[in-house]
């Protein structure tokens, strides 16, 4: 199998770019890459050692990337790397079951940066092609690879952002059960998640903060259920909202407020019909429907004018330099003038 | 109606913060206008960083791509108008179309633009020679993209009123500038500013002096100093060199100054534009009206012509009756910010 890297990042005066691509990688990829990435806004906790990682498909080539901080800054805003390596859609098979070994290698194997000699003189270059002819490692069956498949269409599996879940990946990987090449996206946001599924399938994820294994709705990005433990399955609830208690109204020890509810400590004192709260809204109010008509057409403070001031004031300065001469208005043929008497009668009003 | 605004400039002149800071204060509101996000989830995107900020005092990671994002302008719960907002990664601007997609959309974007907002790094204005100030905040290549795209397409006749476009110069990092270039209303920051855009700036002047035949007021253009951080929140935690530029440490909670009003400029004046073209339609149909009214013979024959005509003349003043307290609002507020690039 052969394979091209890819290495994209900043240096101190060239924005983001490619600085090492693939033969066929075309500008359009490469932006596809860098507004895919530009939703990870912190990259505080990723290293060359524990990156980030990403297998999808773009344009002609499959791809193998790292994520990490660079150590590097610009204007005091931390450097990230994307680099790793393209192999050409034709070699997805091979390429997916080198998957494993690719990952177990990734410090060498993604390292690409460590290639160029100065990344601060480095110009935009093609990559070399390189084979590939390792075997993958033997790796331990996980137990609940044959749930993974069952549900695959539905769920997807979410791993743990840990040194744990990076090995669970490389097993998962590793099993030749798996027909098709699961894509996967290990340290990641839902941002992220989003922008990959445009370009395909994303079977495997894991978020910076997954700490469990899980299998997680495609549709909704509920869990559905945890690995591992027997007991949390289907019934398992979305922790952000089904675990929160209903207290029922009549047992709440705090008396409910209704919004058009008025409080007794909030009566206007001077006008108690009206209590202080719907006094201000009924300002609040007013003064919002008044707000946009009420504004005046005072202009005097302007710094800065607008199109049509900028052209009344152009206008009026050239009038003033050329003064225009007066019209002729009225016609004095009294013939002409019968007639547009009777035009008048016949033709309709103008409007204002 | 929906205005496009993009935003763009050099690297590292703080776009990005600009732009999540400006979101912020928008989504609650500042001086009666908030933003509502078309898609939920935009907010709360672009307030993660944000919050990683304010709180962690990191500043918020590169842009690497193109992004764009609908919003919706209200003032009190009053809608004002649509708007797209693209934000661009600094180096789209210093790229061949043919090296980068990113350039090319941005290229694309700018033609397709009603508004820029153009970001430039004052601290670095300030600082250093003009000649590297230049190249730092890419100006020559604002320029050179604004002029192929907006100004001389309209010079060449290839346009029409709506070719022109209004320009806003938000001026970040003004908390850090030395004193000598914030006294006055930041008098020598703007001076220097004029400079360093003098290809916009230029342009600017000579179609006021009216060298060519273009209206000079469909490019209305201004600028502000402004600060994300607020004044004494950052210091200075290493001087730029080179293409080095000055970084900054975040030494307090971020107070944004008078971030929102280039981005209310810049709307405002699109607004403006409109009801300049809804004016001149109604100038055209009373001119038509006045020549069928001066032919006598029109008047008689042609009554039905000049009644819907009148109908057209009466439906365009009413849009344009609808559209004036929206101008007014938000030019109110902004323009008297403002500073102009020409003076």
């Amino acid at each position: 199998m052969h394979y091209e890297n890819f290495l994209f990042t900043r240096n101190q005066r060239q924005d983001f770019t490619a600085f090492v691509r693939p033969s066929a990688l075309s500008n359009k990829d490469v932006s596809a890459i860098g507004a895919i990435f530009n939703y990870v806004t912190d990259i505080s906790r990723l290293t060359a050692e524990f990156p980030s990682l990403y297998a999808f498909p773009l344009g002609e080539y499959v791809f193998l990337l790292r994520h990490y901080n660079s150590g590097r800054k610009h204007a005091g805003r931390a450097i990230g790397v994307i680099e790793g390596i393209a192999v050409k859609q034709a070699d997805a098979s091979t390429f997916s079951a080198a998957l494993p070994q690719f990952i177990v290698q990734q410090t060498e194997l993604l390292n690409v940066s460590a290639s160029i000699a100065d990344i601060e003189e480095q110009d935009s270059e093609t990559s070399a092609d390189y084979e590939w002819n390792e075997s993958s490692p033997h790796a331990e069956f996980e137990p609940f690879i044959a749930d993974f498949i069952e549900r695959r269409q539905t769920d997807r599996l979410f791993l743990p952002f840990t040194a744990a879940g990076r090995d669970t990946l490389i097993n998962v990987l590793a099993d030749q059960r798996l027909s098709l090449t699961p894509y996967f996206a290990f340290g990641t946001n839902s941002d992220v998640l989003a922008q990959l599924e445009h370009q395909a399938r994303i079977d495997i994820a894991s978020f910076f903060k997954t700490d469990r294994a899980s299998f997680r709705s495609r549709q909704t990005n509920r869990v559905t259920s945890y690995i591992g433990i027997e007991a949390e399955t289907e019934a398992t609830p979305d922790p952000s909202m089904s675990l929160r208690p209903v207290a029922p109204t009549t047992t709440s020890l705090r008396r409910e407020t209704k919004h058009d509810e008025e409080s007794d400590l909030e009566a206007r004192v001077d006008f108690p019909a009206m209590s202080l709260r719907s006094s201000r809204r009924t300002e609040a109010s007013e003064s919002r429907t008044k707000s946009i008509e009420s504004v005046e057409d005072d202009n005097s403070e302007m710094a800065v004018l607008t199109m049509r001031q900028l052209r009344d004031k152009l206008r009026a300065e050239e009038e003033a330099a050329h003064p225009p001469e007066p019209e002729k208005h009225h016609s004095n043929n009294p013939i002409r003038r019968f007639i547009e008497f009777v035009a008048s009668l016949v033709s309709p009003p103008k409007s204002e | 109606m929906s205005l496009k605004v993009t935003l763009f400039g050099g690297t590292g002149q703080g776009k990005t913060t600009y732009t999540l800071g400006l979101l912020y204060l928008m989504v609650e509101g500042i001086d009666g206008f908030r933003i509502e996000d078309e898609d939920v989830d935009t907010t709360t995107k672009y307030m993660k960083p944000w919050s990683d900020f304010v709180m962690v005092k990191q500043w918020p990671a590169p842009t690497m791509g193109r992004r764009e994002d609908r919003f919706k302008l209200y003032f009190q719960d009053q809608f004002i108008t649509d708007f797209l907002w693209v934000d661009y990664q600094g180096g789209a601007i210093n790229q061949p179309t043919d090296e980068s997609d990113a350039a090319a959309q941005l290229h694309a974007d700018i033609q397709e633009s009603n508004a820029v907002i153009i970001v430039a790094d004052a601290y670095t204005i300030a600082t250093r020679p003009l000649i590297e100030a230049r190249m730092l905040t890419s100006a020559p290549l604002v320029f050179h993209l604004l002029n192929s795209y907006k100004f001389k397409p309209a010079q060449e006749g290839q346009g029409d009123l709506n070719q022109g476009i209004s320009i806003a110069i938000v001026l970040t990092k003004a908390d850090a500038l030395p004193e000598e270039y914030k006294v006055n209303d930041y008098e020598k920051l703007y001076a220097k500013a004029r400079q360093v855009f003098h290809g916009i700036h230029d342009f600017i002047r000579e179609e006021r002096a009216k060298v060519s035949s273009l209206r000079p007021w469909l490019y209305p253009s201004a600028m502000l100093a402004v600060s994300i951080v607020g004044e004494g929140n950052a210091a200075v935690a290493s001087e730029g060199q080179g293409y080095d530029l000055a970084s900054f440490q975040l030494i307090g909670s971020p107070e944004p100054e008078d971030i929102q009003y280039p981005f209310l400029y810049a709307i405002g004046n699109e607004l403006d534009r409109n009801a300049l073209t809804l004016e001149e339609e109604i100038g055209d149909l009373e001119s038509r009206l006045s020549k069928l009214d001066s032919n006598v013979l029109s008047r008689i024959l042609r009554g039905r012509t000049i009644r819907q005509l009148q109908e057209e003349r009466q439906e365009t003043a009413a849009r344009l009756k609808e559209l004036e307290p929206k101008i007014r609002t938000v030019t109110r507020t902004a323009n008297k910010k403002m500073r102009p690039l020409l003076v």
